[in-house]
């Protein structure tokens, strides 16, 4: 005759882990055999759980943290193989996760340019010394439509839109928001661009690469019909 | 499907795309895993990334002693471990942390039990010490078996056999099903190293 189980070995118990000698004791003490029940019923309840799934922006941040390892800092986009839209908001997370890490430079070279975008930050919350968690998701929540991006290299230049589908396409024709961007100057080399949404409007992100002392990428995201510039951020680079 | 070992080897050659196979394959896994361990979407997210950077970096010495999945649930669970920690020195309870888990995910919960019971057996499950929740998560949410654990966690099979016994117990008395004056958990000399 054996004294009243443990919880540990109730446990054992429901878990057909216990001697033959507990296993006996069970079937004949109600007090046991209720401690078994109530184990079984918390077991019960937690593979009752079910397994919490990745939000879109997890998952996306996930694979930008994996650009950004692969590319040492530097933005370099994922390319497209099996699952290129997969691919695609990787990429765009991996610009925006890059942007959000570092200040955000305000040239004054460009200052008129810039100034609304100022202003653009500080009504988001931002400081225009960079970006908070919370506005890099919200970034990343504007480009949930996987096919509405478009790699600048699958393109002829990021202002020739008129082939582009998705958000843009019932928009007007989108202008040449490069030109726009840079005031007539030198347009710099073109890293990336994207087509989606921004605060649920058409929007497009130009990322160019800027070269020199200070070397840098800018990303600018643009109203295409107008090309009134939304955001702005920048990144060094090595 | 392509096996671990054969993706590991093309990544190890190069292959960037094996990589990203291995990351879609145990994408979900090892989130779940973080999100159990930790108890929020933020912290699962931050775990995630870490385990896959982790990977990215090490299996390129990878020596296939282990099976990947393992090798998986071993590095998620010691990243959580390490976030609980990071936590506890910031003096956040992980049942704090751990506050409204239903308002991040809803959905799946929904799904198995009640939304309510769901959030009350996510609370309980937060309350566990580390070591506890570790084995419940791997042996009844992830449905590894006493060896894989064992691997997993690189403990003896004894031990997990009488953790997850503990655990279940204690998870009974959060619960309210383990009444007074039943008997109570054992102690667990562990915790009081």
């Amino acid at each position: 005759m054996i004294d009243h189980l443990s919880a540990e070995r109730l446990a054992a118990v429901a878990a057909g882990d216990a001697s033959d000698t507990e296993q006996t004791h069970v079937t004949t003490c109600a007090r046991c055999e209720e401690g078994v029940s109530a184990i079984r019923r918390a077991t019960d309840d937690l593979r009752a759980l079910a397994l919490p799934i990745s939000r879109a922006e997890d998952r996306a941040a996930l694979r930008a943290a994996l650009a950004l390892e692969r590319s040492d800092g530097v933005v370099t986009p994922i390319k497209p193989s099996r699952q290129p839209a997969l691919r695609w908001l990787g990429a765009a997370a991996s610009l925006v996760i890059v942007l959000a890490g570092v200040t955000a430079v305000l040239n004054d070279q460009r200052k008129d340019v810039r100034s609304p975008i100022a202003s653009n930050m500080e009504a988001r919350g931002l400081a225009p010394s960079g970006f908070t968690e919370e506005s890099v998701r919200q970034m990343l929540l504007s480009f949930p439509a996987e096919d509405n991006m478009r790699e600048a290299d699958q393109q002829p230049a990021p202002h020739v839109t008129s082939n582009q589908a998705g958000a843009s396409a019932d928009a007007a024709a989108p202008r040449d928001c490069s030109a726009e961007i840079w005031k007539g100057r030198a347009v710099p080399p073109l890293a990336a661009f994207y087509e989606g949404t921004w605060e649920s409007k058409p929007a497009q992100v130009f990322v160019y690469r800027i070269e020199g002392s200070s070397p840098h990428l800018e990303a600018w995201v643009v109203q295409p019909d107008d090309c009134t510039i939304l955001h702005f951020a920048s990144q060094r680079t090595r | 499907m392509t096996d671990d070992v054969e993706l590991v080897k093309r990544f190890v050659g190069g292959d960037q795309a094996a990589f990203d196979e291995l990351v879609d394959r145990y994408e979900q896994t090892v989130y779940a895993i973080a999100y159990r361990m930790c108890g929020t979407p933020d912290d699962a997210r931050d775990v995630s990334q870490e385990v896959f950077i982790s990977a990215f970096r090490a299996l390129k010495k990878y020596r296939h002693e282990a099976q990947l999945g393992t090798w998986f649930h071993r590095v998620a669970v010691n990243a959580s471990l390490d976030r609980l920690r990071s936590r506890a020195r910031r003096s956040e309870s992980p049942l704090e942390a751990a506050g409204e888990p239903a308002a991040h995910t809803p959905g799946p919960e929904e799904l198995g039990i009640a939304a309510e019971r769901a959030v009350h057996v996510h609370r309980a499950l937060a309350q566990l010490s580390d070591e506890y929740r570790a084995v419940l998560v791997l042996h009844d949410l992830h449905d590894l078996d006493y060896a894989a654990v064992a691997a997993s966690l690189d403990i003896p099979l004894g031990t997990v056999k009488s953790r997850i016994h503990r655990a279940r117990a204690e998870m009974a008395s959060l619960l309210g099903y383990l009444k007074a004056g039943e008997p109570e958990p054992s102690p667990d000399p562990l915790r009081d190293r």
